[in-house]
């Protein structure tokens, strides 16, 4: 318990899919992690949810052992999932996939407002509104 | 070697939660990488880095960024390097793919998720103090156990039954896969809390820190026997003081010191 923190490891992977090929090898080969049992670990944390990307921050401590926290599905994935889309646009500029309304662009904003860097709430919601549109998302009142 | 393409791009912090779907189509995932408060580099390892760039315009502004080529690894296996076996005392450290008939007194160890992999400091002082006491038929409770090392090697010393605690469930997961690596029979691990420990032992072992005694040292102290001992560490040099302070209900045998940690061996008065 002794802890002393040498490295954090920042990954963004598909949920339940982690093996040791890079990105994972050369992120966690570097600080002598067991990338094998961090795989094995992170599937089984994210069985259920494939199908999404996880953000995982991975702590590697002075005598080499580690741990690590999952964190909520990007924003991409956010707004995704809440406009119950299977697939984003291919051609967003042209074609409109799915609708989503003000008042879930905002709860997104929320949510991810420190994952996105952004000053302020208002900050967050115009960079996804920026991801919205670039999915193919029409934003509408509500 | 096979040669692997590294493509990096900067791109402004908090732009990594809006890469499309279809980059991760083309990279098994990204590592970000903090450059500074303002920007995060992107670390793919694309099979056509010109299709992960255009995939990553799509959705985010590249400020920069450069294609380099790496050599594949066995990276399943090339972590292996950073655990030889080690000698702590009289007892080698090993891991699951060492041969072990050639250590005659080992520990094997898994080295993962929890700490404890016989590298760190604390866990020698520990190990090494642990020589000093007599384990023969004691009962004895390891607080924080993580790896489950301490507790095996009690129970190869000689302890009558070894409890392991943590508050981290994977750490329980990980001591009670490595008992099981060792053959162990008298070490059970359980998740709890120090503050739930209930009963009395002979010994009592702490890897832990220095605000965790701050919290829990009354307690521990009340789940010692009659003429039990304690082993602690986990503490820093420059919180000596304060430890010994808090000890001040028990009776400082022995104190050791490796690098900037220390430890005490003490016993109830």
């Amino acid at each position: 318990m002794a802890k002393k923190v040498v490295a954090v490891v920042k990954l963004q992977l598909q949920a339940g899919q982690a093996t040791p090929s890079p990105p994972v090898g050369p992120a966690l080969g570097q600080h002598g992690v067991n990338i094998m049992e961090f795989c094995k670990a992170f599937n089984e944390k994210t069985k259920g949810q494939e199908g999404t990307i996880i953000p995982v921050l991975i702590t590697i401590y002075s005598d080499r052992s580690f741990s690590f926290v999952t964190k909520t599905p990007p924003a991409t994935f956010l707004l995704k999932r809440a406009a119950k889309l299977a697939k984003g646009s291919s051609n967003p500029k042209k074609e409109v996939v799915g609708t989503i309304t003000r008042s879930q662009i905002r709860e997104i904003a929320q949510i991810k407002m420190a994952d996105l860097n952004a000053k302020d709430l208002e900050g967050a919601i115009r960079i996804i509104e920026g991801s919205a549109k670039s999915m193919g998302l029409e934003i509408v009142e509500g | 070697m096979k040669k692997i393409n590294r493509l990096s791009v900067l791109v402004r912090r908090g732009y990594e939660e809006l890469l499309s779907e279809d980059v991760y189509k083309i990279s098994k995932g990204v590592w970000v990488e903090n450059k500074d408060e303002k920007f995060v580099r992107l670390v793919f390892y694309p099979d056509d880095p010109e299709i992960l760039l255009s995939a990553i315009k799509e959705t985010v502004e590249i400020l920069d960024y450069t294609i380099d080529e790496e050599c594949d690894k066995n990276y399943e296996i090339s972590f292996r390097k950073f655990f030889r076996p080690i000698k702590i005392g009289n007892v080698y450290v090993i891991s699951p793919w060492d041969d072990r008939n050639q250590y005659e007194r080992h520990i094997i160890i898994e080295p993962g998720i929890a700490f404890g992999t016989g590298r760190h400091e604390t866990t020698k002082i520990m190990m090494l103090l642990m020589r000093e006491l007599d384990f023969k038929s004691k009962d004895v409770i390891d607080l924080g156990c993580g790896s489950g090392i301490l507790s095996i090697y009690a129970s190869m010393l000689g302890a009558n039954r070894v409890l392991g605690i943590d508050l981290d469930a994977t750490a329980c997961v990980s001591a009670k896969k490595n008992v099981g690596l060792n053959g162990t029979i008298n070490v059970e691990i359980e998740e709890k809390n120090i503050s739930e420990v209930k009963g009395k032992f002979d010994i009592i072992l702490g890897n832990l820190d220095i605000g965790l005694f701050k919290t829990h040292i009354d307690h521990i102290v009340g789940l010692l026997k009659e003429e039990g001992k304690c082993i602690f560490s986990g503490i820093l040099r420059k919180e000596r003081e304060e430890m010994i302070l808090l000890l001040k209900k028990l009776q400082i045998i022995k104190e050791k010191r490796l690098r900037s940690w220390i430890g005490f061996l003490v016993r109830a008065y």
